[in-house]
């Protein structure tokens, strides 16, 4: 490495230490030997390109292509390495992005400032209550959002915006989502009309080509949104002062499980809103930080409308009647920016406090305040206390999938009848049944999301068909057969109260795989069923998001070469 | 800037940065002490449960 580039560089050492100790400090057991799985983090102990994780023969594939990314690295360097090392990148830009971002508003800005900015990127209730449901893909959109609103403010904002939307892409549909609205707001507050045309036709270009993965098969199966989503995932209140006083404080996700502990307390509480207060102060105050004061705001003023009563009648219309609007429906995660806009603030008011002159007992405070994120949230660290564990997989699981992997094309019903396990070798935490990730064959399951208030419906007509027909006393695998099932794998451990967790098995059925965790079978080919969703779109959409990563990937290196002539 | 407003601004800032000080003291025992405020449902398999 150069002179140059070492000089470059040194600015980040601090904030890169604090960074890593923080993202090591906050995963902690997540990290161990095995693998995280929890709630909505599935991730096979053994890399497959099933038909699940590629999108083919799904209504409204969810998981692209953000698992083919997850299995492509499994390939290279093993699965549970693979997670662990995703996690760590996610997390670390969480804390890296505002950062890089703080340094383009705050030429010289101290490594104390820079590493307070780092910490409130990662250490906040946004994170854990993302983290609590596994959401990687979410943080992943957070951790791009500050490179990326960086990038919108830079002096040729074109290519590396263009690049950070490539790379949320990777994530799918939510990444997408979050990246793309504040950075376009961005460039359009920071530069003449004129001149913000070719960076947003850029950023938009890129962005509609890396969607295509997902959005060509949603469109194309146009399966509509449950409206009653909207509902459900209206953002809620995680401390002691409404919902939109949370969303201030970067909290409010709807699920009231993943709330850490701390927020519905008043102190914590308090300190969290008088800081989100202080750092918005600082950011308007610091007239280079307005505009992405004001693309954030924006952020937060949509997502608090999500919530406040009245509005979100019109915002649940919206969810339900546009296509796609089921993308909306969790509006919390748009408020990335404003995430990372808290960590800038935060930032510049360490370094306000910092550079006083003669100013001991303020440097004391700018201390301390660097370390309030850490203060205000003790309980996430530690793998969010602990309960963020990574475990191995049973052996007989990984072999059942490999039977059935290898056996003839067919239809896997995956049953008990619901898509997320208590599996016990998982410390019985909340987690997506593995088998549509560890089995190379088409997958039916319940793909309907079971809450506490009622059932969000799924998109998948088979999956409801057969939902109906267990509710009317149908045994699951006589539904299953009905829906053009193949083979039956029952998840012998999902717990034996479980919806479908005591079928019965016909008697021409042949045994195909059997042990503690799993048993799978083989009904005989099935009568073939008009209703198999086309892998066409998802095809089309894959050439497509991968022209478009290619054609990002090639400028980005044309422009490496030349400036290295 | 003359020492009399000097030493009121190091005034200042060392109040600012005690009551953070105590704030934070205060912060992090209550937050250890305070009962779990979410309902934690056992032996659903719900997707907003713990």
């Amino acid at each position: 490495m150069t002179g140059a580039a070492l000089a470059r560089c040194r600015p980040y050492a601090a904030p890169l230490a604090t960074a890593l100790a923080a993202a090591l400090l906050l995963l902690g057991p997540a990290l161990g030997p095995g693998l995280l799985l929890a709630v909505d983090l599935g991730w096979s102990p053994d890399p497959r390109f099933t038909p699940f994780v590629t999108g083919t023969g799904m209504v409204a594939p969810r998981a692209v292509p953000s698992d083919a990314a997850g299995v492509l690295l499994g390939l290279l360097i093993g699965a549970s390495a693979a997670q662990k090392l995703t996690l760590l990148l996610i997390v670390l830009g969480c804390g890296l992005g505002p950062v890089t971002l703080a340094r383009r508003l705050r030429p010289g800005i101290s490594p104390l400032a820079t590493s307070a900015v780092a910490v409130a990127g990662m250490w906040n209730p946004f994170v854990a209550e993302r983290l609590a449901v596994g959401q990687w893909t979410v943080l992943l959109g957070l951790a791009i959002v500050g490179f990326a609103l960086r990038a919108a403010l830079g002096p040729q904002p074109t290519l590396p915006v263009a690049a950070c939307i490539a790379l949320a892409g990777v994530g799918g549909a939510n990444t997408l989502v979050m990246v793309l609205p504040p950075v376009l707001l961005a460039l359009l507050l920071t530069r003449p009309y004129a001149a913000s045309l070719r960076p947003i036709a850029a950023a938009l270009g890129t962005g509609v080509g890396v969607a295509a993965v997902w959005a060509v098969p949603a469109l194309i199966a146009a399966a509509p949104a449950d409206p009653a989503g909207a509902e459900a995932f209206r953002p809620a209140s995680d401390t002691p002062f409404g919902a939109a006083l949370s969303l201030v404080s970067g909290g409010g996700m709807w699920n009231a499980a993943t709330h850490p502990d701390a927020r519905a307390a008043l102190l914590p509480a308090a300190a969290a809103t008088a800081l989100a207060v202080l750092a918005t102060v600082a950011a308007w105050r610091h007239r280079p930080a307005r505009a992405v004061l004001t693309a954030a705001g924006m952020m937060l003023v949509l997502v608090v409308i999500s919530a406040a009563p009245g509005l979100d009648r019109a915002w649940s219309a919206i969810v339900g009647a546009l296509p796609g609007g089921g993308l909306l429906r969790d509006a919390q995660k748009l408020l990335a920016a404003w995430i990372v806009l808290l960590a800038v603030g935060l930032g510049l008011v360490v370094e306000a406090l910092f550079r006083r002159p003669r100013g001991g007992p303020a440097a004391v405070g700018a201390v301390a305040l660097a370390l309030a994120p850490l203060a205000i949230l003790p309980g996430i660290g530690w793998g969010l206390g602990g309960t963020l564990r990574a475990h191995a997989v049973p052996v007989d699981l990984r072999a059942t999938a490999t039977v059935l992997s290898d056996a003839p094309p067919g239809l896997v019903g995956v049953l008990p009848w619901n898509q997320y396990r208590r599996y016990p070798w998982n410390g019985e935490r909340l987690a997506l049944s593995l088998a549509p990730r560890m089995v190379d064959q088409p997958v039916l399951q319940n793909d309907a999301l079971p809450l506490r208030g009622g059932t969000i419906a799924g998109e998948d007509a088979r999956a409801a068909a057969v939902s109906a027909a267990i509710a009317e006393g149908v045994d699951p695998v006589a539904a299953l057969r009905a829906q053009g099932v193949r083979y039956v794998l029952i998840e012998a451990d999902a717990g034996t109260d479980a919806v479908g967790s005591q079928a019965t098995i016909p008697a021409g059925a042949r045994v195909i795989a059997q042990g503690e965790s799993a048993r799978a079978y083989d009904l005989g080919p099935a009568p073939a069923i008009a209703t198999q969703p086309a892998s066409g779109p998802v095809r089309v959409g894959w050439i497509v998001t991968s022209a478009a990563w290619m054609l990002v990937l090639g400028w980005v290196l044309v422009r490496v070469v030349r400036r290295a002539r | 800037m003359n020492s009399s407003s000097s030493s009121a601004k190091a005034l200042g800032g060392s109040f600012l940065a005690g009551v953070l000080l105590a704030l934070f003291g205060v912060i992090g025992g209550v937050g250890a002490i305070t009962p779990d405020a979410n309902g934690k449902p056992a032996n659903l398999t719900q997707y907003d449960s713990n």
